[in-house]
């Protein structure tokens, strides 16, 4: 499905990336984790269509995307979430998500989607967006990413910042979409809080594949 | 409170009816009703300049850019329409080009450049002289105008800002309205999400400029004469001031204007020692009218 052959970035001098490699097939929950700074969240922005490689190539559904821009990668399906949530301040939740929806929707079809997804991620859909907390902005950006029908999901820290509470309400919902049959790649921190859901973890560690 | 009420009565007989708009309706054909010389020629101006709010608000409104130069496509199609009315199409083309262009800077910078360039714009405009049958004709002295009557400006007006409140507010609540309110609150999560951001803002620019045009076009006609004021600083810093006195709900910018152009106008000249003053109460009781005004059903 996604297959990133030799990317590598540099930012200002500093490599960043190193020749990753790797391949999500259908349906597979692959887990990317890493310390600080080891380009996690630097390579699924590459992916999205935020950052462009300076070497390498990506393939999605046999198809180069390498240096598309985001709304065209979306549009191809696969779907980015902000590490640090970034909502549309000023509009409802369902707004929120409706817009998104409009990528492949018209209005009428968008808000009925946008509706089908708060109730199923349990989110209120009359609520102003900058009135949410913290876990509720969380899956706020999942229900987002996943109202543009994507066929595969980069979740960026989707647990960071939460407290346990809110942690486990998010890591639910992300093992709901697992069962559901979405392909993801989800970055963390720490090997353990993703242990139920994915399928395989990749190790990153100075902007190398360490592991798996 | 007693307005609250009213509004909330009204509200409930016809849900989708808001008093904002009935009170449209009725600031803009009570004063055909009049027939008073003096009050059709203030509001004809303050519709004039109601539009050129209007086209302000939604470029603030629907894509978070704050202009200070929405006096240039208002005095730019003023000047073509005086010296090359073919060509008048420009004025909202040629400025929205300039907005994009600057639009690649940050929002704060955006406002400091506009600002600039209204009046690189004002001064420029003293400059501009053509030849006409032999005769230099323009500069500060400005150009004339196959003017309108006072009637027909005003239905002039009275359409122009009717058929621009209510095109605004349907797109507002269409689809684009929405990809618009997004792109404005996070360019780069609306770009996530699949919009494309250059062609919304393109979308807004034109949209904008184009009704500021057109209040331009209206200015030139109503008073049959354009000059270097409709570049001035006080044009492009009208829409800024009348959205802070009444608020930055669409009718607020018919309301804005037509309490700006009373105090500066009308006060001014039965009043001339007070009428700063009274500009000054008005600002200064703003807030309270904001409060006041902002009571929704």
């Amino acid at each position: 499905m996604l297959s990133v052959k030799e990317v590598c970035k540099v930012y200002n001098g500093v490599v960043v990336l190193k020749g990753i490699s790797l391949r999500v097939e259908e349906r597979e929950v692959v887990g990317l984790v890493g310390p600080n700074g080891s380009g996690k969240s630097t390579l699924l922005r590459i992916i999205a269509g935020f950052e462009k490689p300076n070497c390498g190539r990506i393939f999605f559904m046999n198809r180069e995307i390498t240096g598309l821009k985001p709304e065209k990668v979306v549009k191809l399906g696969i779907s980015y979430s902000f590490q640090i949530p970034r909502p549309f301040k000023n509009l409802k939740v369902i707004e929120n998500i409706a817009v998104a929806s409009l990528l492949r929707f018209d209005k009428k079809r968008a808000f009925e989607i946008a509706r089908e997804i708060c109730e199923l991620i349990g989110l209120e859909e009359d609520k102003k967006a900058e009135n949410l907390s913290q876990g509720e902005l969380k899956l706020l950006e999942i229900a987002r990413a996943l109202a543009t029908k994507p066929k595969l999901l980069l979740l960026d820290e989707p647990f960071s910042g939460l407290d346990v509470k809110n942690t486990r309400w998010v890591l639910s919902e992300v093992l709901k979409l697992k069962r559901m049959g979405f392909s993801m790649m989800i970055t963390a921190h720490r090997v353990k809080i993703l242990e139920d859901i994915v399928d395989r973890f990749i190790e990153l560690r100075g902007g190398r594949i360490v592991k798996g | 409170m007693r307005f609250n009420r009213f509004s909330c009565i009204l509200c409930s007989v016809r849900g989708d009816l808001l008093i904002r708009d009935l009170l449209l309706v009725i600031i803009v054909f009570a004063p055909i009703l009049t027939q008073n010389y003096s009050i059709l020629w203030i509001s004809t101006l303050s519709m004039i300049y109601s539009l050129l709010v209007i086209s302000w608000l939604f470029m603030e409104r629907q894509s978070g850019w704050t202009s200070f130069a929405h006096s240039i496509p208002f005095g730019l199609a003023a000047y073509l329409l005086a010296i090359y009315p073919y060509a008048v199409f420009i004025a909202p083309l040629a400025s929205t080009a300039l907005f994009l262009t600057i639009s690649k800077l940050d929002r704060v910078k955006f406002v400091f450049v506009t600002f600039v360039l209204t009046v690189v714009f004002w001064l420029s405009s003293f400059y501009m002289v053509i030849e006409r049958n032999g005769i230099s004709i323009g500069g500060e002295e400005g150009f004339s105008v196959l003017s309108l009557y006072l009637s027909e400006s005003y239905i002039f007006a009275v359409l122009l800002l009717i058929s621009s409140y209510v095109f605004v507010r349907v797109l507002e609540k269409s689809s684009i309205g929405l990809k618009m309110a997004a792109m404005r609150d996070d360019e780069e999560a609306a770009r996530a999400i699949g919009i494309n951001v250059f062609k919304y803002r393109f979308m807004n620019f034109v949209i904008s400029c184009s009704i500021a045009s057109l209040s331009g076009i209206c200015y030139a006609l109503f008073f049959g004469h354009v000059s270097p004021d409709v570049f001035s600083i006080e044009v492009a810093l009208f829409p800024f001031i009348a959205t802070f006195i009444a608020g930055r709900a669409w009718i607020s910018a018919v309301v804005g204007s037509y309490i700006l152009v009373i105090v500066s106008r009308v006060f001014s000249g039965f009043v001339p020692d007070f009428h700063l003053l009274i500009y000054a109460i008005v600002l200064i009781a703003s807030p309270k009218l904001r409060r006041w005004w902002g009571v929704k059903c």
